[in-house]
């Protein structure tokens, strides 16, 4: 039962009603002839419109339609099958040809596709099936060959991207032969889409058949097919629609039937599905704790405060915790580093801020507040959420080159952000463009304005990235992992320059990183974030002197040093961050903890101490 | 600009690879056109002569240069079959195929653009899935049954737009528009919903994409977002299958040209075809030919104008 509501939620009711007609329209192919073998003229009852006795009406021979439409499946499932096996064959070979060598071969073979797009293939089809001859096997032949092109064409431009890939050019590099490297590397991953599209195609060379017997270049008159019935039903089509429109509807169907089922094929449903906002009532384990928080008066400096913020995605196996009551606070002219591995949840929490997150902010209900400037971020309209986003708090991304925008000038793409938010003229922003690309150290600035993303390094994108931030004169900066991409020498610029931005501008910049060794010298303060929850937190000097959570130890220990003997093995931290689904029952970081205690498996260690806190019970229980 | 250089040899190379493979398939058909000319009476001697007249009985390929040439200079050579000047046949069919062509692609872009972008503005959302679904549907019809079905319905039982009496646009824009409503609306119902398909797909991808998350960072406004960025770096692959679309729409609408006796080129290449006319069927299919390959260097260049990365990468300035 539970698997048969799986199957349900998987194909969904369109899902299920075109696999039910698949399956009928295969039971008419391959059985039709038991039901059929009795159709009859009687000329008595020609043209009759549908009936009890007769559920699709007669033809002009008053022969019974709906036994025509069942005898009609047989040949047109056929024609469609074979069809599309013979396109996909060719047309797999010549497209997985033209991908795989690429260079010369594929430039000739795109040539020939062209030539034949080129070409009005339907008339030569029927040219062709006149001069051959009428006949099952010519239809499916011609319509095979038609179909070799089009294949040809999406099978290349599926496996293009992946003949770039590793793990081809790794097969390669190996000396494995290539019909090896394209049957083992390149057709299982292409053979998804493909099979997908397949299904389409099948649908479409049964509607190409209907075609070419309508116009009278199909199968032979004595054999019946879907296209053939219309084609003899169009003489009486004003008296008796019904002799076109049942079999037409029949090719209808089957094509809406195999698109549906190709759409939902290809979807599939990878994990985790963030669905649509659901409320949800889970309260946090600490919520007595955050509202002690909140109450507490923030200092008056105090730029942005994040409290007690909750981000949870609703998945099939239950809410996932990407935040789960972070509470951080951000001063004027100060940089905060947030620190923590992949999958964290750092970079949710910088999103949640802003309401970033794909697909609705945060699951509703839960308790938090980020509160800027006197309002509650959080509770504020997508409208006037807007005005506060690049406008006064503004971020930066990790990765430069697929945060720009592949199509526009850099220089188009900072003023744009002036224009929008300052109101300024075009020549005052392309003005404005200019003075942020030399303040952020682009060199040759008049030049670059006008170059695209594509033409410029690493180091130079996130500078433009950096200048977009600041178009608009932000207070907040929230920069996430914005170097990390970066290598070493310009990590060290673009750092050095956040730093000048922050002492000359009072720029207040919270800093989301994994790496300990580049916050050392510059934040203020460090929040080390494990599985959705800050676990230690306090002045950078104080945490790196005293680390008083494992992790935090063990995040420092694999900071390499300059002072350390070199081949010195580098500390790691074994294990992964756990995905947090399902009720949190003890520390996060017990599994991976070397210093771990029974205590650490049952209890929720809350965050401890004034200015330095840290979530560890072996503290608690070392302190009491 | 080596990139254009090259898309021009390539162009001639289709070019000639349509002209020859049109030419030689129907030379290897069974047959020879005197046959067709004299009738199956005729005499070893009396075909021996007509070939002779006609230039058939010199080697193909010597054939094919010579018609080469002729039609490099716009003379697509005579009929063998009625004697018709071929290049004035086809300048009489091809004003209502283009027209035809043109304003299929507009109606289907003019359908498939704003429902693309309405259905991404909230991807997944009932207008999402209801704008996808009724894509299906459109896809799912053939062409020869939406055609039958406006037939019927507006021009039989309604009779708000004329059946089946084309009037050419010379004879009033107006009369001629209005005998084309039908095959058009037939013509780009289908075609909408591929285009919708393919341009709502795209947009989707890219308003998840890292670059729009940054604009969206910025602050700007959705509608902003969706018409000024997204719009134009996801139209790449739309404007390809327009392109690709060309020859069919052009020659190969024949049913629809059929059902509303349309003058078109399909029906000119069909009757052509069947008929054993080679010079005619050489004549339309090479004037297809050059539409497809026009209408793709546009189409090329109009990418190149969308994205500087193709242009980058044809260039060979891509790092």
């Amino acid at each position: 039962m539970k698997q048969l509501l799986r199957f349900k939620q998987r194909w969904g009711i369109l899902g299920l009603i075109a696999i039910a007609w698949i399956v009928a329209l295969g039971v008419c192919a391959l059985f039709g002839k038991l039901f059929t073998s009795h159709l009859n003229q009687d000329l008595k009852n020609r043209l009759q419109a549908p009936s009890f006795s007769h559920p699709f009406g007669t033809n002009n021979l008053g022969v019974d339609m709906l036994g025509l439409a069942i005898k009609g499946a047989r040949i047109s499932v056929l024609v469609g099958l074979a069809a599309t096996a013979i396109g996909f064959i060719g047309g797999s070979l010549v497209g997985l040809t033209a991908a795989y060598w690429r260079g010369r071969t594929d430039r000739v073979i795109l040539t020939f596709l062209d030539a034949s797009a080129a070409f009005p293939s339907f008339v030569a089809a029927i040219s062709v099936v006149l001069f051959w001859g009428k006949s099952v096997r010519n239809v499916i032949l011609v319509i095979g060959v038609l179909t070799i092109p089009v294949i040809a064409r999406i099978v290349r431009a599926a496996s293009l991207p992946l003949v770039e890939r590793d793990f081809v050019l790794a097969a390669r590099m190996q000396g494995s032969r290539h019909s090896q490297i394209i049957v083992r590397e390149l057709i299982p991953n292409v053979i998804r889409p493909l099979l997908g599209f397949a299904m389409i195609t099948v649908g479409i060379t049964i509607s190409i058949e209907g075609g070419l017997s309508f116009i009278g270049a199909g199968v032979p008159d004595n054999i019946v097919t879907w296209g053939q019935l219309i084609a003899s039903g169009r003489a009486t089509v004003e008296g008796s629609p019904h002799l076109v429109l049942i079999p037409a509807s029949l090719i209808f169907g089957t094509i809406l039937a195999l698109n549906t089922l190709s759409s939902k094929w290809l979807r599939g449903r990878p994990f985790p599905v963030i669905k649509e906002s659901v409320v949800e009532t889970t309260v946090s384990a600490n919520a007595s704790d955050a509202a002690k928080m909140i109450s507490s008066n923030p200092p008056t400096d105090v730029v942005l405060s994040i409290e007690n913020l909750h981000t949870y995605f609703s998945t099939p196996f239950g809410s996932l915790r990407a935040v789960d009551g972070v509470s951080l606070q951000l001063r004027r002219g100060q940089m905060v580093a947030l620190v923590g591995e992949s999958g964290s949840g750092k970079t949710m929490m910088a999103r949640s801020l802003l309401g970033l997150v794909p697909s609705p902010p945060r699951v509703a209900g839960l308790p938090g507040r980020v509160m800027f400037d006197g309002q509650d971020l959080l509770s504020l309209s997508s409208e006037e959420l807007r005005k506060i986003r690049g406008r006064r708090i503004a971020m930066i991304f990790q990765d430069p080159m697929t945060t720009l925008n592949p199509v526009m000038r850099v220089g188009r793409q900072i003023a744009d952000t002036a224009t929008l938010h300052l109101g300024l003229s075009k020549k005052e922003a392309t003005r404005r463009a200019l003075e942020l690309l030399i303040e952020v150290g682009v060199p040759d600035a008049q030049r670059r304005m006008r170059a695209w993303p594509h033409e410029l390094s690493g180091g130079l994108r996130q500078r433009i990235g950096i200048a977009i931030a600041l178009a608009a004169e932000p207070e907040v900066l929230i920069a996430d992992e914005p170097t990390s991409a970066l290598d070493v020498t310009i990590q060290r610029q673009l750092l050095d320059l956040l730093d000048r931005l922050r002492r000359y501008r009072g720029l207040s910049i919270l800093f989301i990183t994994h790496d300990m060794g580049i916050v050392a010298s510059r934040a203020d303060e460090v929040a080390v974030m494990y599985s959705g929850r800050i676990v230690e937190q306090g002045s950078t000097l104080e945490v790196f002197a005293h680390p008083r959570m494992p992790y935090t130890r063990a995040l420092l220990a694999s900071i390499p040093r300059i002072n350390h003997e070199s081949h010195k093995k580098l500390a790691v931290i074994g294990g992964i961050p756990p995905i947090a689904i399902g009720p949190r029952v003890g520390c996060a970081f017990a599994p991976r903890c070397p210093d771990v205690i029974d205590a650490c498996r049952t209890e929720i260690p809350q965050l401890v101490g004034n200015t330095h806190q840290a979530a560890c019970i072996r503290n608690v229980v070392s302190a009491s | 600009m080596r990139g254009l250089g090259q898309r021009f040899l390539q162009m001639t190379a289709v070019l000639l690879l349509v002209a020859a493979g049109t030419f030689f398939l129907l030379d290897l058909m069974p047959g020879s056109p005197a046959i067709a000319i004299l009738g199956t009476s005729a005499t070893p001697e009396g075909i021996a002569k007509v070939e002779a007249e006609l230039g058939l009985d010199k080697p193909n390929i010597e054939r094919f240069l010579t018609w080469g040439t002729h039609a490099v200079r716009g003379d697509l050579g005579v009929s063998y079959r009625d004697g018709e000047n071929v290049a004035q046949a086809i300048r009489q069919r091809f004003p209502t195929s283009f027209e035809v062509l043109i304003l299929t692609q507009l109606l289907a872009l003019g359908i498939a653009v704003p429902a693309a972008l309405f259905a991404a503005s909230r991807p997944g959302k009932r207008r999402d899935r209801a704008l996808t679904t009724t894509s299906f549907a459109l896809i799912a019809i053939p062409q020869f049954v939406m055609a039958l079905t406006l037939l019927i319905i507006f021009a039989k039982q309604l009779q708000w737009f004329p059946a089946a009496d084309f009037v050419p646009l010379n004879e009033g824009i107006i009369r001629n528009l209005r005998s084309l409503v039908l095959p058009v609306l037939s013509l780009s119902f289908p075609l909408s919903g591929i285009y919708f398909q393919v341009l709502r797909n795209d947009l989707v991808i890219t308003m998840s994409s890292d670059h729009i998350m940054r604009t969206r960072a910025s602050g700007f406004s959705e509608r902003i977002i969706l018409l000024k960025y997204a719009l134009r770096s996801s139209s790449l692959t739309l404007l390809a299958v327009v392109g690709l679309n060309t020859a069919g729409l052009l020659g190969g609408v024949l049913i629809i040209e059929q059902i509303y006796s349309l003058p078109g080129l399909g029906r000119f290449l069909f009757d052509a075809a069947t008929r054993r006319d080679i010079v005619k069927v050489e004549g339309a299919v090479l004037v297809i030919a050059v539409t497809y390959v026009t209408v793709n260097l546009l189409v090329d260049m109009l990418l190149r104008v969308f994205d500087p990365r193709v242009r980058a990468a044809s260039i060979g300035t891509r790092r």
